[in-house]
């Protein structure tokens, strides 16, 4: 079987960032993983040897991959040669992104990502002019 | 089962895309097997309103 080519006219992108790949050419395997942890605080502040280890189980939870084994007999007629595409733009990539151009065989992407918000306690700041009455949350 | 297919002229145009984030795949290609697991969360309880306690602080 004769696998098509693919035929891009031109890329560009700004960022390409986190271990995100550009890949031009045929590949065999790919595996990406990203895990994100986002925290936002209402205070400026960090401690620098916070979250080395996640206690949370959406990070150890065990992703499900069954292995492709289906009794699918498949055929592919590739009647023109080639797949085409004009200019590609792409402002960003990030988190273990992957772009490719070009023939790939397996592909396994996983994503995890937690967001946390962090406000002062109102009751706390009941002098300060942002405050909500009797530190009552809205 | 049997599976076939026919595949005919591909032709894109241009391709603007603002942003590809958290192990996505962009293809330009064929490919023989993609599996995709993504898992978001921002339970009720990731409002943590109070005194800011550091995430499993070390040491």
């Amino acid at each position: 079987m004769f696998s098509r080519i693919s035929r891009v006219k031109s890329f560009s992108s700004q960022t390409l960032s986190f271990s995100s790949t550009l890949q031009i050419g045929d590949c065999t395997y790919i595996d990406g993983h990203s895990e994100t942890f986002a925290v936002q605080r209402e205070a400026e502040l960090f401690w620098g040897n916070e979250a080395d280890v996640l206690p949370y189980p959406i990070f150890y939870s065990p992703s499900v991959f069954l292995p492709v084994a289906e009794d699918v007999k498949t055929t592919f007629i590739n009647n023109h040669p080639f797949i085409e595409t004009g200019n590609v733009n792409i402002v960003g990539i990030s988190a273990s992104s992957v772009i490719a151009v070009g023939n790939i065989r397996h592909a396994r992407m996983r994503s995890r990502v937690k967001h946390i918000r962090q406000l002062l306690d109102r009751q706390v700041d009941n002098n300060s002019k942002t405050v909500s009455s009797n530190g009552k949350r809205e | 089962m049997e599976f076939n297919v026919t595949n005919c002229g591909l032709h894109v145009g241009n391709i603007e895309v603002l942003g590809v984030a958290s192990a996505s795949l962009f293809l330009i290609g064929d490919a023989d097997t993609i599996q995709l697991s993504s898992a978001f969360d921002t339970p009720a309880e990731s409002l943590i309103i109070g005194a800011l306690v550091p995430f499993t602080p070390q040491g």
